[in-house]
This record gives structure tokens, sequence and C-alpha cells, in this order.
């Protein structure tokens, strides 16, 4: 049952290819690493490989098929900037309730205190407000989590607080967990395979 | 000359003074509770004031402003005080009819331009420059007079002209929210259309909506008033605002400025504070905006 990316290509409107012939594989229970600096189009795959974007050159695929279009989709992405995230008119309550509903145990492995989830998104940090996301991500139906640049903005003691749980969960549910980060060391510490795209042959990215 | 200049200064601190010592908030509260009781008191007065008052009274036509008759009264002997209370509160009806039309007809299309996809936003947009680039008046006056006058015409005249700059406001609003990180993380947990529109969209346009709408029901009630003016508006028999104007400008040449002042003035203040409300909330909803 693994998530495929056979010679994805991608650009905007009319801009040049940001993403071209780029083929990945995982298979569930496995953590592979995205690394590459900015610009490298990193977060552009991440949003390929969830369905946010569609590619203009080949396919990805889940289970040999195309990704479904409709329903709760098996390849959830948490993004970089929480705060974008979620609907600023929204209590916490009603966005992590969104796709389903979590028990305490989730809760409390996230540090998620019972008071935040009365409270309006611009009443707590980004870190906070990103624990909420991975939760929401994490619904009974994904079997894949991909985190872009999850933790990048949040502190050390967060960070690993975060990873920690996340791991447990991916463990537990034999999820495949793909992490896009430009910090190595990070990726260094539990990913089984690390796709470098600063190394990646990016000879085809060529004006459209 | 530097003497009047410091003159003119003091006249404008004193007018800062009555709102000295509070802050935007609290102004903006008092300014919206004025006239949200300003309107209420036009409103009540249509009903409190008697109907006795503007029958045909012979023995007191053409009496100037006094205690009895605060505005005068006309040609008749009706009392022009509830004449204009009675002719405001026609004006506001229509107004809100005619507005609230047009609201929901620039909510619709600004909606379906900025998610229906390229063709519908091409038409929609030159719609909205095609009712843009014509005055207002000449449609309203074509389509009132097509429709044979008459209070559904300038309903519908009114209606149709209105909606452009609204349905452009929501469009960009709705566009910029559909790319919105948290609707397409919506999407990918399996939410359809309807529950993102429902949920995540439209209380993001509520306060857009009701704000246009109020900033709406003035340019409404100014264009029925002044197409009622030229006649091709209400009839004789629902005297709007527009109707007692254009009334009393056979009188005016007589010297009974009365007839059309306080009607005019009326109109002015009504008109006014729906702007003031409409701002004000403006203001309270969406703070962004608060120091423009």
């Amino acid at each position: 049952m693994p998530l495929k990316a056979l010679e994805v290509g991608f650009h905007y409107y009319n801009g040049p290819w940001v993403v071209s012939n780029f083929s990945f594989m995982i298979n569930p229970g496995q953590i592979i690493g995205l690394y590459g600096p900015s610009g490298s189009g990193k977060s552009t795959i991440a949003r390929l490989l969830a369905g946010f974007e569609k590619p203009r050159a080949g396919q990805v695929l889940l289970d040999g098929k195309p990704m479904p279009v409709k329903g709760n989709n098996p390849v959830q992405l948490v993004l970089q900037h929480p705060e974008k995230a979620v609907n600023p008119r929204w209590q916490l309550e009603q966005t992590i309730y969104e796709g389903w509903r979590p028990n305490a145990e989730i809760m409390d492995s996230f540090g998620i205190s019972n008071k935040w989830l009365k409270r309006w998104p611009n009443e707590l940090s980004s870190g906070e407000l990103q624990r909420f996301c991975v939760i929401r991500a994490l619904g009974p139906e994904t079997r894949y989590l991909i985190a872009d640049e999850m933790t990048t903005m949040l502190d050390a003691v967060t960070q690993a607080q975060i990873w920690e749980a996340v791991l447990r969960i991916a463990a537990r549910r034999n999820l495949g967990l793909i992490v896009v980060s430009h910090e190595m060391s990070l990726l260094n510490r539990f990913c089984h395979e690390i796709v470098n795209l600063d190394s990646y042959d990016r000879s085809g990215l060529v004006y459209n | 000359m530097s003497k009047s200049g410091i003159s003119y200064l003091a006249a404008g601190s004193k007018e800062v003074r009555l709102f000295k010592g509070m802050n935007l908030r609290t102004k903006t509260l008092i300014s919206i509770g004025l006239t949200v009781v300003l309107l209420m008191l036009i409103i009540a007065g249509n009903f409190t004031l008697s109907a006795d008052n503007i029958s045909t009274n012979f023995e007191i036509k053409n009496q100037p402003p006094s205690a009895v008759n605060l505005f005068g009264t006309d040609w008749l002997g009706r009392d022009m005080f509830t004449r204009t209370v009675k002719g405001l509160n026609i004006s506001l009806a229509v107004g809100m009819i005619a507005s609230f039309v047009s609201a929901v007809i620039a909510l619709v299309l600004g909606i379906s331009a900025a998610t229906l996809g390229k063709r519908v936003d091409g038409l929609v947009t030159w719609l909205i420059d095609l009712f843009l680039g014509v005055p207002h008046l000449v449609i309203i006056i074509l389509i009132a007079f097509a429709m044979g006058g008459g209070i559904r015409g300038v309903i519908v005249g009114v209606a149709v002209t209105h909606w452009p700059s609204l349905a452009r406001v929501i469009r960009a609003e709705v566009m910029q929210l559909r790319s919105a990180d948290y609707i397409q993380v919506a999407q990918k947990l399996g939410k359809s259309r309807w529950w993102i529109a429902t949920k995540h969209l439209l209380p993001h346009l509520a306060p857009q909506f009701f704000i246009g709408l109020i900033l709406l029901f003035p340019h409404a009630i100014l264009h029925e008033a002044g197409i009622s003016f030229l006649g091709f508006g209400l009839s004789p028999e629902t005297p709007a605002i527009g109707i007692i104007l254009s009334e009393s400008m056979r009188y005016l040449s007589t010297g009974m400025w009365w007839l059309a002042f306080f009607p005019g003035l009326a109109l002015l203040v009504m008109v006014r504070s729906f702007d003031i409300l409409g701002s004000n909330l403006l203001l309270l909803f969406d703070p962004h905006r608060a120091r423009e």
C-alpha cells in the first residue's frame, strides 16, 4: 500500500518548473526525510503528495490508484504556518474536532491543556497552534502524514515534545511519515532514509 | 489674517472636544448609538403621529413653522412634520427592500464569480464594469419608466443598479479565502463544498455583507427620492419624500420656503445617519481598517 510519485513535474501558471521528473516511494511504517535548501521545491513536493496541488506532469499514486479528490484524504499534510492553517474565527475546539474526535490520551501526549479548547487562535502561540494542526491531521483514516517544516519555528523543547508524540502514534498505527525539513540534524535523528533534493537531478528544470 | 486663522483653529478644536477623552471604540459606539436612536425615532414617528394631522384643513393652510406645526403647513393645511416623517418612512421602506435585493444579488454574483470558474468570473466582472460604467440615475429612470413607474419600478431599478461595488468586494474576499490554508485543509479532511461554504466562508463574509447592505441604504434612498422628484418614481398617492419635494417646488416662489427646506433637510439627516452608522459598524467589525 505504498504512496508513490512517478516522474512528477509542477509549475505555477506560467512560471518555471518548480519540480520536475521527481520520483519517490514510501511504505506504511517508513519515515523518510526530504531535505533541501530554500527554494528547492520541498514544500511543493509536499503539497503534490498530499493532493493540495495537481501535478502538471507524471502522477501521484496511492495503492496504485490516483489520489481520491473527494472524501477524507489518507494522506494528510501539516503546514509550516499553523496560524494560517486554522480559521481565525473559530475557537480551537471547533478546529480540532473538524476532522475527528481525538481522545484525552492523544491530547495529553501533545500537551494540550483543556483550557485552550475555548480559546481563539490569536490567543495561542504558534507552537500551541501547531499541536492542534498535527492532531487534526492524525484522524483514524490517515495513513501517511507529511510534515512540511512542521516544527521549524518552534523552540527545542516544544519540537521534541511534538515529534515524540507524532513518532509514537506513527509507530503504533503503522503510518508512513514524510518529514520535510532543511535541518539535516533533525532528519538524521529518526529518518530511515533521506532524500536530498540538493543532489537530486534538477537538470530537467527548464523554463516552460 | 493671523487672527482669523487662530479663531478657525479654535473652532476646529471645539468640535474635537465633544469626543475628548474617549478612545476610538467609545466614539464609534456613541456614533452608532446616536444614529440608531435617530433612525428609530423616525420609524416610531410613523406609528405615533396621527393621520388626522395630514387631512385637509383649510383653516390652517400655508402656516409658517411654529410650536404647533414644527415644519409649518402646506397649501391644503396638512402638517408638514407629519408628512415628512411619513414620507421618510416610505422612502426608508423602499430603500430597504431595494438595497436588500441588491445585496443578495451582490452576494450570489460575487460568490459565483469566485468559485464557478474562469468563464463565470469573466462574465460577472464584465457585468460589474458595465453597471459601474453607466450612471445609476439613467438606468433607474429607464427601468422605472419601462415598468410603468410606481413602487415596483423604483425597487427593481434601484436593486438592479446598486450591487456592483459590493459584488466586487465579496468576489475579492472569497477569492482570497479560497486559497487560504485552512480551507484547503478542510477539503482534504473530506468536507463538502457546501459545508466549507457555510462554516468557513459565510461567517467571514457576514460582516462585509451587512455593512455593505447598510451602506447601500443611503444610496438607494437618495436615488428613490431623486427619480420620484423627477416624476418617474412613486406616484402622488404614496407621498414619499421625493414627491413632497417636487410638489413643494411649485409653491417655493410664493415664499413658502419651509415646504422644501425641512423635508430636504430631514432626508439629508437620515441618509447621513445611515452613512455614519455603516462606516462606524465597519470600524467595529473590521479593526484592521480602524485607522483609515
